[in-house]
């Protein structure tokens, strides 16, 4: 690993000065996980290292029914897993968290740097994606929005500009009637990737599907919604036949590659499995609840 | 077995306090004054001859004190053949063969410095496949090689092609197992120190002190005694550190001749992963003549293995298969032809079991198949036919003890064999294996020996100091020399002070590989005990006023005290009787020695046949799966493993084997596989995508210990370690067929692999 | 300025040291402290062998710099146990045949008492949940699931009967 200059900022500014100062040569420093690997492995070598956790407020989560959920980019997993708004409201953000690598994980990395990161596999990237998360940015100029899809610009690429910062999420609260999960489909029940995640928010009522996000990891150089599957299901009886076609249209939707984790046929055969799957265990989440 | 003190007890680990606060030094942990760390240059090309080496910046840099190449390094090693050398001055045979090293004052400097060698390659042809490799027109990789066969082991016992003509059915089937790494806890590392005699001390992780010793002074053409290894706690061995056989070693060594300072090299993990061997891949075709009945009446496997760019242990791993394919049932007639082919990959080595997990990963996936086929239980197949007791097997095995049936039979009832296959449940199966393997192994053409050494000296205090030569890796083999120890001289465990590691200060023997630790390490220390307990009673005889010829009927040890059988108050401490022996005139110590050499045989040269173990250790498994068909997953419910140890000396140690060995054939049946890429490079070098199974991951283990009662072994103990890892993956490959209805005949049992098998079926229909 | 001043509270002691920017936590306990239980094994945080409990929490320590951890408090394997006395895990681990080779030991005991600390009566999947992070390629864990259920519940009696 290659040594660098470190910077501790205490403010927002003084980070985006010095990245704005020292351009490519800077990495930001959130919880290491991924980071430190990439160093290590000599596939970044920063010259400058900022680190962003003495920045106050950047590891806070607030929540209010109108207002919605504001999340910190430093938050970890582990204080994610111990909110109870969180809990309360966001169950398939809690849902992935628990699957998300190990404690000693879960204690250091944070949500920001997972999605910056910007793997196409990245747990979190379902989860906020089906609640339709939006990024909140810091740079230079003023502070933007981004919504949670657009920060994906391909593989390990995020869509900030240079001196940009992503400071948290907001994510507004979800129809009451709402239910979902996440399902990652990997090897181990711990320390893994997925070959093929899949994240589902469903609301129905009177038998028919009111509104369907559909958001699927793994299989694209970005995550991505399944937006002709949602499309589909809008307005259409809750039975096993719509859930299958539906899992089938995301199966279309998504594109898959072979790499040593998996072949594409058996991304796209998990991508319509898990799929159905999903909406199913969520669909029945919103029967027990009636 | 009958009740001892504290033979086969659960007496804790006589290192764990050590390990369990953080105090227990492995040999990663030593540091030495002056010390210099190093690294070695490898090779980006799978196969090329080396034009040109220019190190002349390297050894500019600041903080750089040596810096060598294959010039430096004219040493000629290896296991089954002598083909390797440290550096390599002519070609590269595989990506990362290694063909400079760099010592320097810290790691940062050592890598920086090997970016400024500047290496002229000129890249040849290289192939990646076995298969491909022997076929005409395929690169050259080690001159003289025809068709790139380092080695073929061949049997061809009784008369197979009369027994298939005799057979009602003869079946052949096509098996593929695939490589997987050790994993060792603790990276390969060693330090090289030379003193101004001109000794080299040699610090290493290694199974075996003396075979290293062996090699290097043979390698180095130095005497032994000017070699020293010294091995202190090892993070794991599992075959891959029986020998000092990488290049990390002698460059070391090299460099800390031309330095005269120690060095150290340290595999980082994913040199680990890549060079530290493997299990060979190896492919297998079984062919088997069956009576309608199900009795095995011949038996023709022919293997073709993967060795990688040098031999190593691979020939050693393809003769082992081949002798146990022919220990584990009761026929006569068996041909086998094994070859261990050179490709450009980097090279495989020992791994727990060496060949013997693979071709039984074969062998019995098809009795299961063949079970089926024949509409037979396969419990009751194997039953049916197998060895016994007293039997001499067609690859010449004398079994004095055998608790085959037994192993069976248990695992049969604990899983409930019977109720579950007579109640199937929907996506869940059960399946069934067994096997064998040697306990302390004479497979060494031109090495009759099979040997282990204890010394031991009681002191003042009444405990004692027993050096062994064998290592303790992990598998408790310290705490049962304890336990033996302490049960022939009637003292207690925590008296005996074990010592291993040091090849100036230990007796000489073959280390801790091939399950020989218990029963070959501990009959050295059984036999060393024996006769300090005879010293210990004759003195105290001579002390106590006891006629010599009535010690034995008059005088017993237990706790420490020598006493007068039926006046135990009658006595003297055993501190008390080793200074009495002492503080005289003529005194003597109470010291005792013992080598043992196990009674095998070589095999013979030409049929190949041999009785070339002291014991067999036998094993079954039965497994319970239930598979996802949506997605091909198999999740593993229960997992049920029984072994005949011969003797339990430590039956918690010996559960503990077992499950750790479990949890290594989980891997190997259904995620662990090193996966190269086109150019010979492996892409899965790190934990991430190297998948050994997590806590969560891991099913309900059960072990039954069968105790067949050795009449060769130390109380009747035999080797637990390596058939432990035997087994397991076929019977989850057998499960998953009972489950789902497919058979996966190539290892690992990925959930892609078992989903495209459901869908080949599905569209078939 | 490739190097930085920082003050780590480790095994209860402050310790002054100057470090480059670039060295880690564990490199920093094993060289400069020449604390050895906790142990280099995989080195990208990827295995838990170097498991130390920073701030009250466990984290790999090949993947926290030192200059990251300034001002923490930092437990490794040997605050443990004091001379003679060890902890209620440590002896389980021993008794319960959860020690192999021993190069996870210190890492595992680690997330054992972390797990401990929070959750006093965790069930089986928790601990396994709380080991998931941290490699044995020995023993296959049950022993280790089981040493860390039965220390649970010797520290739970120990805490009902108020000592």
């Amino acid at each position: 690993m290659e040594n660098f200059e470190y910077f501790e900022p205490k403010t927002l500014k003084e980070a985006v000065g010095l990245l704005v100062k020292y351009k490519r040569g800077a990495r930001l420093l959130a919880g290491g996980t991924d980071l430190m690997i990439e160093m290590k492995g000599g596939y970044v070598k920063p010259k400058y290292m900022i680190n962003l956790k003495k920045i106050k407020g950047l590891d806070k989560i607030s929540f209010g029914k109108k207002e919605g959920l504001r999340i910190g980019a430093l938050v970890t997993w582990s204080t994610l897993l111990s909110s109870k708004p969180i809990n309360q409201y966001y169950p398939v953000l809690r849902e992935t968290a628990s699957l998300i690598g190990c404690p000693q994980i879960r204690n250091i990395g944070t949500i920001g740097g997972n999605i910056c990161h910007a793997s196409p596999s990245a747990d979190s990237a379902p989860a906020l994606m089906i609640y339709e998360a939006q990024c909140v940015v810091a740079g230079p100029g003023r502070e933007r929005i981004i919504p949670i899809e657009e920060i994906f610009a391909g593989v390990q690429k995020i869509s900030l500009k240079q001196g940009e910062i992503l400071t948290g999420f907001h994510i507004p609260t979800p129809d009451t009637e709402s239910k979902g999960c996440y399902l990652k489909f990997s090897p181990r029940k711990a320390m893994d990737l997925p070959i093929v995640g899949v994240g589902v928010l469903v609301t129905a009522s009177n038998g028919t599907f009111q509104d369907v996000k559909i958001a699927l990891g793994a299989v694209a150089p970005t995550p991505i919604r399944a937006r002709r599957a949602e499309s589909f299901l809008f307005g259409k009886p809750v039975n096993d036949q719509s859930i299958r076609k539906a899992a089938e249209e995301a199966m279309m939707e998504s594109k898959p590659i072979t790499d040593m984790r998996a072949s594409r046929e058996y991304r796209l055969g998990l991508v319509k499995e898990l799929t159905y799957r999903a909406i199913t265990l969520s669909i029945s989440k919103n029967i027990t609840q009636e | 077995m009958k009740e001892f003190d504290f033979v086969g007890k659960d007496i804790p680990r006589v290192d764990a306090v050590d390990k369990a606060t953080g105090n227990a030094k492995f040999t990663v942990d030593l540091s030495f004054p002056n010390m210099l760390h190093a690294k070695l240059l490898r090779s980006p090309l799978p196969h090329a001859k080396i034009l040109n080496i220019d190190t002349r910046r390297a050894e500019k840099l600041p903080g750089v004190k040596a810096v060598i190449t294959g010039k430096d390094t004219p040493y000629v090693f290896g296991v089954s053949h002598f083909d390797q050398t440290p550096l390599q001055t002519e070609k590269v045979r595989h990506v990362g063969d290694a063909v400079a090293a760099v010592a320097a004052i810290d790691v940062d400097i050592a890598e920086e410095a090997l970016r400024l060698i500047r290496v002229d390659y000129e890249p040849l042809p290289a192939v990646f496949d076995a298969v491909e490799a022997m076929k005409p027109g395929a690169p050259v990789i080690h001159e003289g090689k025809e068709r790139n066969i380092a080695a073929h082991a061949s049997y061809d016992l009784g008369d197979v092609e009369e027994a298939f003509q005799k057979s009602d059915h003869v079946f052949e089937d096509h098996f593929e197992t695939q490589r997987v790494a050790h994993v060792c806890p603790e990276p390969h590392n060693c330090i090289a120190v030379w003193d101004s005699s001109g000794k080299l001390t040699f610090y290493y992780c290694s199974q075996a002190p003396d075979l290293t010793r062996l090699q290097l002074a043979k390698a180095f053409g130095v005497p032994e005694s000017k070699v020293r290894v010294i091995t202190h706690n090892v993070g794991g061995g599992f075959g891959s550190r029986a020998t000092s056989k990488f290049s990390m070693d002698f460059a070391a060594i090299v460099l800390a001749k031309k330095t005269g300072r120690p060095v150290k090299i340290e595999y980082t993990r994913d040199e680990e992963f890549v060079y530290a061997t493997f299990r060979n891949k190896f492919i297998m075709d079984v062919k088997t003549g069956v009576t309608k009945d199900g009795m095995i009446l011949g038996r023709q496997v022919t293997t073709i293995s993967d060795t990688g760019a040098y031999c190593d242990y691979g020939p050693v791993n393809v003769n082992v298969g081949g002798a146990m394919a022919g220990t584990l049932y009761r026929f006569m007639n068996y041909k086998f032809d094994g070859y261990s082919v050179y490709t450009n990959l980097p090279y495989g080595g020992a791994m727990r079991g060496l060949g013997n997990p693979a071709v039984h990963y074969a062998m019995e996936t098809q009795i299961s198949m063949i079970a089926e086929r024949l509409g037979i239980d396969p419990l009751d197949m194997r039953l049916k036919n197998a060895v016994h007791t007293g039997d001499e097997t067609v690859s010449g095995a004398i079994l004095k003890s055998c608790g085959l049936t037994e192993c069976l039979e248990a695992v049969a009832e604990k899983i409930g064999w019977r109720e579950k296959r007579a109640n199937p449940k929907p996506n869940r199966g059960i399946g069934i294996a067994c096997g064998v393997h040697f306990t302390g192994v004479r497979l060494s053409p031109g090495i009759d020996a099979d040997f282990a050494g204890a010394n031991l000296i009681v002191n003042d205090d009444g405990s004692v100091n027993l050096a062994t030569s064998c290592t303790e890796i992990g598998s408790g083999s310290n705490t049962v020399y304890a336990q033996m120890a302490a049960e022939v001289l009637g003292v207690e465990p925590n008296k005996i002070n074990v010592v291993f590691g040091d090849t100036e200060n230990c007796p000489m023997g073959w280390g801790s590989r091939a399950s020989r630790n218990t029963a070959v390490g501990g009959m050295a220390v059984k036999l060393a005990a024996e006769d300090a307990r005879k010293q210990i009673l004759s003195a105290a005889a001579e002390k106590m006023g006891i006629p010599p010829d009535n010690v034995d009927m008059e005088l017993d040890i237990k706790k420490g005290m020598v006493y007068v059988k039926g006046t135990p108050s009658r006595g003297m401490t055993i501190a008390d009787v080793v200074k009495f022996n002492r503080y005289r005139k003529d005194g003597q110590a109470i010291m005792a020695k013992a080598h043992w050499d196990a009674p095998s045989e070589l095999a013979d040269k030409v049929t190949g046949r041999g009785n070339f173990s002291s014991a067999f250790s036998f094993g079954a498994k039965a497994i319970e799966v239930e598979v996802d068909p949506g997605t091909g997953k198999v999740n593993v419910l229960k997992v049920v493993a029984s072994q005949d140890v011969g003797a339990a000396i430590n039956p918690l140690g010996i559960n503990c084997q077992i499950e750790g060995a479990v949890h290594m054939g989980l891997g190997y049946a259904l995620m662990e596989e090193i996966v190269f890429d086109q150019k010979g490079e492996v892409v899965n070098d790190h934990l991430i995508d190297y998948k050994i199974l997590t806590p969560l991951d891991m099913p309900p283990i059960e072990s039954i210990i069968v105790e067949s009662m050795d009449p060769i072994g130390p109380f009747g103990a035999k080797g637990v370690g390596e058939m432990a890892t035997i087994g397991t993956p076929e019977a989850v490959s057998a499960a998953v067929r009972d489950a789902a209805g497919v058979w996966v005949t190539d290892l690992p049992l990925t959930s892609e692999k078992v989903w495209m098998a459901l869908k080949k079926k599905t569209e078939r229909r | 300025m490739k190097k930085s001043q920082i003050k780590i509270k480790v095994n209860g002691e402050w310790y002054e040291l100057t470090v480059p920017n670039k060295k880690t936590l564990l490199d920093v306990i094993r060289e400069d402290l020449h604390l050895t239980g906790t142990k280099k094994m995989c080195d990208t945080g990827e295995c838990g062998g170097c498991t130390v409990i920073m701030g009250g929490m466990v984290v790999n320590s090949c993947i926290v710099l030192a200059v990251d951890a300034n001002g923490k408090e930092i437990t490794t394997i040997e605050n443990l146990s004091q001379i003679g006395k060890l902890h209620p895990i440590q002896e389980e681990f021993i008794d319960k045949g959860a020690i192999q080779c021993g190069f996870c030991t210190p890492g595992m005991i680690l997330s054992a008492k972390a797990l401990l600390d929070q959750n006093p009566n965790p069930t089986e999947l928790e601990v396994k949940a709380a080991i998931s992070g941290n490699f044995c390629r020995c023993t296959g864990y049950v022993r280790i699931v089981n040493a860390i259920l039965s220390a649970a519940e010797r520290l739970r009696s120990v805490n009902d009967e108020g000592i």
